[in-house]
């Protein structure tokens, strides 16, 4: 099997039906119909300005569809386990780092001691130990996305939902922070839907890539991508990934055209 | 801090810009007119009234027109800044009270009194019955509405050994007639009328009473006296003309043009007030104490002098004869004042006035 | 000509240097200087009298001659400056949040603390008195009223102009209203809490000054400095009365630098504008 293990077997994660979504009467999203499946990555592209994190939000609850509806289904999944990944940090700037990991905890009620050291343990993976007490203002773009992943990792989220959110970074510091990514989900098995513009890194974290037409958007081409995990750095000299980026990259331009 | 810094910047800079303004030649010789009368500006201390009455009665029936002069009358009610406009020549006469003048005299503000229109000063305190208050002595440790500051508040703690807790006056009477304990200072020619119309007679104590018995007058700045004798001695005789005229009885016309230049003042109180001015002999005084409309006395002037000078509220000597235009006042006018006027020292200064 | 050029470039060089080491109070004292030679300079070209402009040692010796009055005067009034801003900044507060809570609340009741900063404090102050008596209960609630709105609307602007990605945290983690409240409007109103307050502590002293010439009580000795004022005024001491301005200017800076300090304090952890201050 090439795909992602599937503990859940018994039904899909997340069933997007039909969903719909238009602002002031102008349709953005039109009949998106998709099943992620546990353990899937499944990522979402298109051309600017399609609707992908308007689909991203419709996901996390954030905004009401217009039209279908967003069923969390099969197993312990519902919406109250789901993390988001902003596109900016979106960092409280008058919290240290510490505090700003455990915030999601002490949200839902958590004893300071307990989410302290939740929150400690998460930041210690994501290499940022010695920064546990620096406020945001103090820390790089990279450090920044770094506190925000791990901050969407303290409530041990079985759905991640991320918006396009290493899109500002330098291409070096978002390569690393994409395989540290998928370091990540080595050990926590979430699930993911994740919005981005690049394909080579739609290519690299996915397991499944969605390509998203013009306004309005529906799903136009989706896209396997038969490479298991774990991934590396390595991953990218392989001729099925460079395949994948290619495909992906025509059906790109042919929605666009 | 930056804030405050262009505040003050601010602050100055508008200070600088109104002291060159301020300082613009002051035209000290007051100009002809192609009429060939003088054109003066007289201000007075409140909304017109009839406690100016003789000033309206020669303005309006050709006192000073005849005297040479082209009068306006600006009215200026609540103003405190009024000696330091005639100082600085941007009014020519102004009312006031003689303790007042000798106080800004002593402080270097150089005015001279030119005409004392009332020989006693209306002022007084008044209180609702509810007060306790049935004498000036009875206001001690009474809290009481009048302008803080002003010599007889010092005289009244002073000299009758009380203390007041004063309030700064809002010159209206809507808590005098909200609160049935309340005091305040007035005109004894004017509040009590409005009080008793509704309903509340009040207690009306006299400052006068209490031995602080200044002049009202008319003044202007010794450099304008120096300047224009002629223009002083013209108004002098016309305002006493008018005053004369108007307490004995021609009042018609300056009431009616009081009331179109302040409409809330009805014929009934204007004919009461100039009543209370007649019978409280405010303007002429008392004849046989030596009191008549326009004279000032020296004798008088020098215990206001006295009483200033031991309430502290005078910052230099002042010279009464300075202080006063006397050389340019009708004989009669100027009783018991030295030197400078032959004929008046001659008559008065055997006089056992200035031993009193 | 070159050495001119090179002693023009040397002379500003060290003009530069010197700006940069003593700018914080060398440039003060500097300006203040040349303002004080102007005074007098201005005084003896114009002859300008002393009831006009006083020359500043006969305002340094009136606030001598003066000062027992002065002293009291001033804190009397920093007294109701002090009650008058706090009361403001409490009542500013739970009206702010008040506001924030619900657009119902925001629009139904903001049109009527609009009409109450546009209501001239002179025409209420009467009213203030007729309800609070003379004293300091008055000053204090006109000053109140005087820097009641900036705080008002600056903390409520920030309460309401929370970061939207910010808000999507919150709601993507469930957080009750209170939470947003507490731990992401409020923290971030602060910076603009800070600035009403800046503006308030400003505002204070003149409202406070402004409601003792109208409310204050005294016999002569033991009044706030706006009723010195009027007792200075009425006695034409006008070196005092600069003296008096002088003292009540004192207040202000003492207020707004107090409050400067305070955001200081609150801010300059994570706050990029305080970030270059310290």
């Amino acid at each position: 099997m090439k795909a992602a293990p599937r503990k859940h077997s018994a039904g899909a994660l997340v069933r997007l039906v039909g969903l719909g979504k238009a602002f002031d009467g102008e349709v953005i999203l039109r009949d998106v119909s998709l099943t992620v499946e546990p353990g899937e990555l499944v990522g979402v592209i298109g051309p600017s300005g399609c609707g992908k994190t308007t689909l991203l939000k419709l996901v996390a609850g954030l905004a009401a569809p217009t039209e279908g509806k967003v069923e969390f289904g099969g197993g312990p999944t519902r919406r109250e386990s789901l993390s988001f990944v902003f596109q900016d940090a979106t960092l409280l700037p008058w919290l240290t780092v510490l505090d700003n990991v455990a915030l999601p905890l002490k949200i839902a009620g958590a004893p300071r001691r307990e989410r302290e050291a939740k929150a400690l343990a998460h930041i210690e993976r994501v290499g940022l130990a010695d920064a546990t007490r620096l406020y945001p203002r103090q820390l790089s773009g990279g450090m920044k996305m770094r506190v925000s992943v791990a901050r969407s990792m303290t409530v041990d989220p079985t759905l991640l939902l991320l918006d396009e959110p290493f899109g500002a970074l330098d291409e070096m510091t978002r390569d690393t922070l994409n395989e540290e990514l998928l370091r990540l989900r080595q050990a926590a098995r979430w699930t993911a839907m994740f919005v981005t513009h690049s394909v080579a890194e739609a290519v690299f974290l996915a397991s499944k890539v969605i390509v998203l037409g013009a306004r309005p958007s529906h799903i136009a081409h989706a896209i396997d991508v038969p490479l298991g995990y774990p991934r590396s750095a390595a991953t990218r000299e392989r001729s099925e990934y460079v395949e994948r980026v290619v495909t992906v990259t025509r059906a790109l331009h042919s929605v666009q055209a | 801090m930056t804030l405050m810094w262009q505040w003050i910047s601010r602050a100055l800079c508008f200070a600088a810009l109104a002291c060159v303004v301020a300082c613009g030649p002051a035209d000290d010789a007051a100009a002809p007119e192609a009429s060939g009368r003088t054109a003066v500006v007289l201000q007075t201390d409140w909304y017109p009234q009839p406690e100016h009455g003789g000033f309206y009665h020669a303005l309006l029936t050709g006192g000073y027109e005849r005297a040479g002069l082209d009068v306006k009358i600006r009215p200026g009610a609540n103003m405190t800044n009024i000696p330091q406009l005639v100082a600085t020549g941007r009014v020519d006469f102004a009312l006031g009270t003689s303790d007042n003048l000798l106080v800004a005299a002593s402080r270097g503000i150089p005015l001279v009194g030119v005409f004392p229109h009332f020989q006693h000063d209306p002022q007084c305190i008044m209180a609702r019955e509810g007060a306790g208050v049935d004498t000036l002595q009875s206001l001690d440790g009474k809290t009481v509405m009048m302008i803080p500051g002003l010599p007889y508040v010092r005289f009244l703690q002073r000299s009758l050994g009380i203390r007041l807790q004063l309030v700064p006056m809002d010159f209206s009477l809507t808590r005098f007639l909200s609160d049935p304990t309340f005091i305040q200072q007035c005109f004894v020619t004017s509040e009590p009328y409005y009080v008793s119309r509704q309903g509340i007679e009040p207690t009306v104590l006299r400052i006068s009473d209490s031995g602080f018995d200044p002049y009202r007058l008319a003044y202007a700045s010794a450099a304008f006296v120096a300047s224009n004798p002629d223009v002083v001695s013209a108004f002098i005789r016309a305002s006493r003309d008018g005053w004369e005229r108007y307490l004995g009885g021609d009042v018609a016309a300056v009431h009616e043009r009081l009331a179109e230049l302040n409409p809330q003042q009805t014929p009934d109180f204007m004919a009461w007030t100039k009543r209370a001015l007649v019978d409280y002999e405010l303007v002429r005084g008392d004849a046989e104490a030596g009191e008549m409309l326009g004279r000032f006395r020296h004798d008088r002037l020098e215990r206001q002098l006295a009483q200033l000078e031991a309430l502290d509220m005078l910052d230099g000597p002042v010279a009464l004869s300075d202080a006063f235009a006397v050389h340019l006042m009708p004989p009669e006018l100027a009783q018991g004042f030295p030197d400078p006027l032959p004929v008046a020292s001659a008559v008065e200064t055997d006089g056992g006035d200035r031993t009193r | 000509m070159t050495g001119l050029g090179d002693r023009g470039r040397g002379w500003t060089g060290a003009l530069k240097r010197h700006a940069a080491g003593w700018g914080v109070a060398g440039w003060p004292l500097l300006v203040g200087a040349l303002i004080t030679g102007s005074w007098y300079g201005g005084i003896v070209a114009f002859g300008i009298p002393e009831y006009q402009l006083p020359p500043p040692h006969r305002i340094v010796e009136a606030g001598l001659e003066e000062r027992e009055v002065l002293l009291t005067g001033a804190m009397q009034t920093a007294q109701a400056s002090l009650i008058g801003f706090l009361i403001s900044v409490a009542g500013g507060l739970v009206l702010s949040i008040l506001l924030a809570s619900s657009r119902w609340a925001y629009q139904g009741i903001y049109p009527y603390v609009l009409l109450l900063k546009m209501t001239p404090i002179i025409v209420v102050a009467p009213i203030v008195i007729l309800w609070a008596g003379q004293g300091l209960a008055s000053i204090t609630v006109i000053t109140f009223l005087v820097c009641f709105f900036p705080i008002v609307a600056n903390t409520t602007m920030g309460l309401r102009s929370a970061d939207a990605n910010l808000l999507d945290l919150f709601s993507v983690y469930k957080a009750k209203g209170w939470q947003q409240l507490l731990w992401l409007r409020a923290p971030g109103a602060l910076p603009y809490l800070m600035t009403g307050l800046r503006v308030a502590a400003a505002l204070t002293p003149i409202g406070a000054l402004y409601g003792d010439t109208v409310a204050g009580m005294g016999s002569g000795a033991d009044a706030g400095l706006g009723f010195v004022v009027l007792i200075f005024s009425a006695q034409f001491k006008v070196p005092a009365l600069f003296a008096a301005a002088f003292a009540a200017c004192v207040i202000g800076f003492l207020f707004v630098g107090f409050v400067n300090v305070f955001a200081w304090w609150v801010l300059h952890k994570w706050h990029d504008a305080y970030v270059a201050v310290d």
